[in-house]
C-alpha cells in the first residue's frame, strides 16, 4: 500500500475547499450572466414556438439546399460532445494523469452538448409532435422506421451516445456527490443524498465503482467513434457529389476531436479563471492540450487535403463545381476563412513551445477552432447541396432569422446548463484529485 | 484514546491515511476478527488492500450479456423488418448486412454499459451497513469499520490492538443508531423526480395535440417557391412517355423532322430511307426499305411506337428524341416515296 507523506494528506482538507468553493459561494455578476442567458434562450425559444406553429417554412430551407444551418448545429454540437469522451476517455484508458482536473469539465460538456444536438434534430423536424413515429413500435399506424436510411442509425446512436456519457459522467460523480451530502445544507442535500446512492467509501463499494468505470471508458470511447462515423455516413452513403467519399467517417471523427478539444481549452481556461484554481489546473495542462490540438490540426488538415486532392485530381465535372465553389467561388471567402481559424493559425502558434504556456493564448485558439469548425460544418452541408448535378437547378442559401434565432438561444443553452452545472456539481472531480495526490504523485 | 464496551456493537477507528492499513488488518484476522467483518472506508480508493474482502461482483459477466442481448435486439429489428418488408431497393433488400452490423452494434453499446450501470447501482444499494460517516474521513483518513457482534469478549483485545495501532479515535456505535435516517428524505426526493417525469410525460402527450396538417400551415406557400424553369433545349422527362395522348402532324413537321431523321435514322436507312444505309450491312436484320408500301401502309401510331420502343436490331429512341422529336420524324418518314413511285401508290 502506498503510503502518503503526512505532508501531502494536509492538503486534502484543502482540496475540498477549493472545489467545493465554487458550490457554496456566488458573486452576483453569477446572477447577471444567468439572467443574461436566460434571456437569449428564452428569444430561442419564442423563435422555435413560432416556427412550431407556423411551419418549417419559417427556415430558408428549400430545395435543392434542404439542409442548413439546424444540421449543420446538429453536427457541430455531436462533435463539441466528443471533447469528454476523448478526454476523459481515452486519457483515463492511458492512465494519463494530468488528465485529473480536466475529465469532469469535459465530461459535463459531453452531457450538455448532445442535449443540445438532439435538439437540433427536433428543430428540423416539420410537425415535430410527431417525431415518435422514429420509434419502432408495433403500431395501428402501420408506419415502421427505415432502419436502412442512415439517419435512424443515427437515432440510434445518439440515442445510445447520450445515455452512454450521462452514466459516464455519473459514475466518477457518485463519491462526490456523497461528500457534498455530508457537506451541503439546503435544497440540494435531498437531492445529494438520492444522487450518492447511500456511497460510504467502503473498499467495496470503491471496487464495483473502478470496476464499472473500467468496463465503461473503452465501450464508450468505441461509441463515440461510431457516432460520428454514423453522422459522416449522413452524408457519405448519400450520391450527392462531394459527399460521397469515404473519408468522411474519420474525417467528421477527427474534426469532432478537434472542435471538442478546443471546447474543453475554453471550459478550462473560464473556470480556471473565475474560480481561482490555478492550484489545479496549471500551465502544464494547457501545453498538453495545445499539443492534443497541434495532433488534431495535423490529422484534419491531412484527411482535408487528401479529400481535396482526390475530388481535384479525378475532375469529375458535378465535383468540381463544389470544389471550384469553395476555393475560388460563391464561398471562397468563408472557406479560407476556416482555412485559417482551424489550420493555419493554430499550427503557427501552437508549434511554439512558449505559447502553448499561455493560457489565454491556447483558449484563444479554441475559440478560433470552434469557431472555424462551425462555418466548415456548414461549408460540408451547403455548397455540395447548392451545386446538384443539374446546373439549371444551382441555388444558395442563407438562413433565415428564425434559423439564426434558434442557434443562437441554443448556444446560449449549453452555456447556460453549464453556468447551472457548475453550482450543482464540483467541476473537478474531488476524490480523483485526492487519489492523484496520494498515490499518482501530483506535483504541487 | 475511547475506551468502549458495548456488545453488540461496531467499533469505528479512525487512522490517518498515512497509516499503513495491512499489518493491521492481518493483525486484527490473527486476532479472531474474521475478514467479513471488517469493512475499510477511505476517501479514495485504496491501493493494495483490495483482497479484504472477495470481489462478488458478476459485473463482467452481466456486461457481456446485457451486449449479446443488445446483438439479439438490433438483429431482432433490422432482420425483422426486412423480413415483414420484403422489398428489394437498389439491388439491396431494404435493410441489408451492412445495416444489420450497424444498429446491432449500437444496441449492443447501449445494453451493454446500461447493464453495467444497473448492475452498479444494485450493488452500492446492496453493500449496505453505512455506519455513519465521519466528517474527518473526507479530509484524509481512513475509517476502519469493525462489526463486533456476540465477539464483546474479544472487543477489548480489539481495541488495544487499535490503538497500538495509532487509531486517532475509536467509537462505538449501537447497531440501531448505525442506521442513518436516510431513507425518508431520500423517499421525497424521490416522489420530486415521480413528480418531474410525470409533469414532461403531460407535456409529451399534450403534444400530440397539436395535430396542424401540413398544407394548413402559414409557412406552407412561402416553401412552395415556383419551380424553376428549364433552360432551353432541355426534354421535358414526362414527354418520354412512351404514347402521349394525341399525335399532331402539321405539315411544317417534315423540315425538322428531316433533321431528326438524318441525324439518326440514316446510318441504317440510308438517306433516302431505302434500307441502305452505310451501316446496314453489319446488323443481323436488314433495316427495313421505309419507302416500300407495306411500312408506308401502317398507321402514324405504330411508327411512333417502332421509333420509340424500337424493334429487333433496331434501338429505341424513347431516351435519344423527345416525343415532339419522334411524331417529327414520322411525319418525315410517312413522306418518304421511291423515286419511281412518286404517289406512293401499291
Ligand atoms: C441500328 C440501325 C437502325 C437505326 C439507327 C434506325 N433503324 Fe429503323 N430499322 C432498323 C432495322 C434493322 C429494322 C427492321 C426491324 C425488323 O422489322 O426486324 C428497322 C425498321 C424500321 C421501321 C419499320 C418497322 C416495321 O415494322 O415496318 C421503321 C418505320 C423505322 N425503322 C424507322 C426508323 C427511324 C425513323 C429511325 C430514326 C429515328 C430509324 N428507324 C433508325 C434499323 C435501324
Amino acid at each position: 500500500m502506498t503510503t502518503p507523506a503526512p505532508a501531502e494528506e494536509h492538503q486534502i482538507p484543502k482540496i475540498n475547499r477549493d472545489l467545493l468553493a465554487p458550490l457554496v459561494t456566488t458573486h452576483w455578476s453569477y446572477f447577471l450572466l444567468v439572467g443574461a442567458l436566460a434571456c437569449l434562450v428564452a428569444a430561442g425559444a419564442g423563435a422555435w414556438s413560432y416556427q412550431f406553429r407556423t411551419g418549417i417554412g419559417r427556415t430558408n430551407l428549400h430545395p435543392p439546399v434542404f439542409w442548413g444551418v439546424y444540421i449543420a448545429s446538429f453536427i457541430f454540437w455531436v462533435g463539441a460532445s466528443h471533447s469528454g469522451t476523448f478526454i476523459s476517455g481515452v486519457l483515463r484508458l492511458t492512465k494519463a494523469e494530468w488528465r485529473r482536473p480536466i475529465t469532469r469539465i469535459a465530461e459535463l460538456m459531453t452531457s450538455i452538448s448532445l442535449m443540445i444536438a438532439t435538439l437540433f434534430v427536433f428543430y428540423h423536424l416539420g410537425r415535430v409532435w410527431r417525431w415518435y413515429y422514429l420509434i419502432p413500435y408495433p403500431n395501428q399506424r402501420e408506419i415502421w422506421p427505415n432502419f436502412r436510411s442512415p439517419l435512424m442509425w443515427d437515432a440510434m446512436a445518439v440515442f445510445t451516445y447520450a445515455t452512454a456519457s450521462t452514466i459516464y459522467l455519473y459514475l466518477p460523480l457518485i463519491p462526490d456527490f456523497a461528500l457534498m451530502r455530508d457537506r451541503i445544507e439546503g435544497w440540494r442535500k435531498p437531492l445529494y443524498r438520492a444522487l450518492s446512492l447511500g456511497w460510504q467509501g467502503t473498499q467495496q463499494q470503491w471496487q464495483v465503482l473502478e470496476t464499472a468505470m473500467r468496463i465503461i471508458t473503452p465501450l464508450i470511447v468505441m461509441v463515440m467513434v461510431s457516432v460520428h462515423s454514423i453522422v459522416g455516413w449522413d452524408f457519405g452513403v448519400s450520391l450527392v457529389p462531394a459527399w460521397h467519399s469515404t473519408i468522411f467517417a474519420p474525417y467528421f471523427v477527427v474534426g469532432a476531436v478537434h472542435s471538442g478539444v478546443g471546447l474543453v481549452v475554453i471550459g478550462m481556461y473560464v473556470l480556471r479563471k473565475i474560480y481561482h484554481l490555478e492550484d489545479y489546473i496549471g500551465r502544464e495542462h494547457f501545453d498538453k492540450m495545445g499539443k492534443l490540438l497541434l495532433l488534431t490540426t495535423l490529422g484534419l488538415a491531412y484527411l482535408y487535403f487528401a479529400e481535396l486532392l482526390t475530388i481535384w485530381y479525378g475532375n469529375i465535372p458535378d465535383h468540381r463545381w463544389v470544389v471550384d465553389a469553395l476555393l475560388t467561388g460563391a464561398f471562397a471567402g468563408p472557406f479560407w476563412f476556416m482555412v485559417g481559424c482551424i489550420y493555419v493559425i493554430p499550427l503557427i502558434t501552437l508549434t511554439l513551445p512558449a505559447f502553448r504556456h499561455w493560457p489565454l493564448g491556447v483558449m484563444f485558439i479554441g475559440l478560433l477552432i470552434n469557431i472555424g469548425m462551425y462555418i466548415e460544418r456548414v461549408l460540408l452541408i451547403v455548397p455540395p447541396l447548392a451545386y446538384p448535378r443539374l446546373p439549371f437547378n444551382w441555388d444558395s442559401y442563407a438562413p433565415s432569422w428564425v434559423e439564426m434565432t434558434i442557434v443562437v438561444g441554443s448556444l446560449a443553452l449549453a452555456v447556460l446548463l453549464y453556468v447551472l452545472a457548475v453550482k450543482f456539481v464540483p467541476i473537478i472531480s474531488i476524490w480523483e484529485e485526492k487519489e492523484g495526490l496520494v498515490h499518482g504523485g501530483r506535483q504541487q | 484514546m475511547a475506551d468502549v464496551s458495548n456488545d453488540d456493537a461496531t467499533l469505528v477507528a479512525l487512522f490517518a491515511l498515512s497509516t499503513p492499513l495491512k499489518p493491521v488488518l492481518e493483525q486484527l484476522q490473527r486476532a479472531g476478527v474474521p475478514m467479513g467483518s471488517i469493512e475499510v472506508i477511505s476517501p479514495l480508493p485504496l491501493q493494495g488492500i483490495e483482497m479484504s474482502r472477495p470481489p462478488r461482483m458478476p459485473l463482467y459477466g452481466l456486461t457481456i450479456l446485457g451486449g449479446l442481448a443488445g446483438i439479439g435486439l438490433g438483429v431482432f429489428f433490422t432482420v425483422g423488418t426486412a423480413l415483414f418488408y420484403p422489398l428489394m431497393t437498389g439491388g439491396k433488400p431494404i435493410v441489408a448486412p451492412p445495416v444489420v452490423g450497424i444498429i446491432a452494434f449500437e444496441n449492443m453499446m447501449l445494453l451493454a454499459i446500461v447493464t453495467t450501470f444497473v448492475t452498479l447501482v444494485l450493488r452500492l444499494r446492496v453493500t449496505g451497513r453505512p455506519p455513519p460517516r465521519d466528517p474527518r474521513i473526507d479530509d484524509g483518513a481512513v475509517a476502519l469499520s469493525i462489526d463486533m457482534d456476540a465477539r464483546a469478549a474479544q472487543s477489548a483485545v480489539v481495541q488495544t490492538l487499535l490503538n497500538e495501532a495509532g487509531a486517532l479515535k475509536i467509537t462505538s456505535l449501537l447497531k440501531e443508531r448505525a442506521r442513518p435516517p436516510a431513507p425518508v428524505a431520500a423517499k421525497q426526493s424521490e416522489t420530486g423526480i415521480w413528480l418531474w417525469l410525470g409533469c414532461a410525460l403531460a407535456t409529451l402527450c399534450s403534444l400530440n395535440a397539436c395535430s396542424q396538417d401540413m398544407e394548413t400551415q402559414a409557412s406552407y406557400q412561402s416553401q412552395e417557391a415556383p419551380r424553376r424553369h428549364s433552360p432551353p433545349g432541355s426534354i421535358p422527362l414526362q414527354s418520354r412517355a412512351a404514347h402521349p395522348a394525341s399525335p399532331v402532324m402539321p405539315a411544317d413537321q417534315r423540315v425538322a423532322g428531316q433533321r431528326v431523321f438524318q441525324i439518326n435514322c440514316v446510318p441504317c436507312h440510308g438517306p433516302s430511307g431505302g434500307g441502305d444505309g452505310p451501316v446496314a450491312g453489319y446488323l443481323r436484320d436488314m433495316p427495313k426499305n421505309l419507302q416500300a408500301s407495306h411500312v408506308q401502309r401502317r398507321s402514324a401510331e405504330d411508327l411512333y411506337a417502332v421509333v420509340t420502343e424500337g424493334k429487333d436490331s433496331m434501338p429505341p429512341f424513347r431516351g435519344e428524341l423527345s416525343a415532339a422529336e419522334r411524331w417529327a420524324v414520322v411525319a418525315y418518314v410517312k413522306t418518304l416515296r421511291a423515286p419511281d413511285n412518286p404517289t406512293g401508290q401499291p
